[in-house]
């Protein structure tokens, strides 16, 4: 019987298997590592506000993804007809927006997200691509805790 | 590559449908204009470059930090 599960070898995960939804194909790849295609979201289990966008080639390529409105509510992004195209997106409940965490060696307080370089999947026909925006409005650096702390202290009012 | 000399308010043809013209030449500086349909996406090489550098760094990324991001953020998070 065929096995909807393939096997991936990851450095920092060991080797994991995958269900094969869960692997988006990236046709530009991603800027940095354009030959890297195809890529696997990796769920956390401790902290689900997290996953990692594990590359299925390269074993050491992986990014912290993070969902971008749960630090600007009101984030707003065009995603321009090419990368539509690109995408194959017919509705837009195809789609999901992610952006990626960098995290600086020991000092993981100062975590930043690119809203700059937004992540688009389409959920339907398993395909991924980073979009670059134009307008300046999203930093590339955006710094996640203080925003995090910030929206908390204001809840609590 | 390709070596053009254009002056102010002349233009090159890329393909048959994106054309870049020189707006203004000031003390070192030209402005261009651009006209692409909508689909091609237009950067400043140093955007794409930045975007680039911040990848390579987000993909280094440690397993000890993300562990400690992870947990402080979780706090955070549940305030919200």
């Amino acid at each position: 019987m065929e096995s909807n599960k393939i096997k991936v070898e990851t450095t920092r995960f060991g080797e994991v298997e995958i269900l094969k939804e869960k692997i988006y194909s990236f046709p530009d790849g991603i800027p940095g590592f354009p030959k890297c295609k195809k890529f696997c979201i990796l769920d956390n289990n401790k902290n689900t506000l997290f996953k990692w966008l594990q590359s299925v080639e390269k074993p050491e390529l992986a990014f912290v993804i993070f969902d971008p409105f749960l630090l600007k509510k009101d984030y707003d992004i065009f995603i321009d007809n090419e990368a539509l195209k690109t995408l194959q997106v017919d509705k837009r409940e195809e789609i999901i927006v992610t952006v990626i965490l960098t995290i600086p060696k020991g000092k993981p307080k100062e975590i930043t997200a690119n809203l700059k370089a937004p992540l688009i999947f389409n959920i339907v026909k398993k395909i991924g691509k980073q979009i670059i925006l134009n307008d300046s409005k999203y930093p590339l650096e955006f710094p996640v805790y203080n925003s995090l702390s910030e929206n908390s202290e204001k809840g609590d009012k | 590559m390709l070596v053009l000399a254009r002056q102010k308010n002349e233009a090159i043809m890329i393909g048959n449908n994106i054309e870049i013209k020189v707006v203004e030449i000031k003390g070192g500086k030209v402005r261009l204009g651009i006209s692409a349909p909508s689909d091609i996406p237009v950067h400043r090489k140093e955007v794409f470059e930045e975007i680039m550098e911040k990848n390579l760094k987000a993909a280094e990324f440690d397993m000890a930090d993300f562990e400690i991001t992870s947990v402080q953020t979780k706090g955070e998070m549940d305030k919200l």
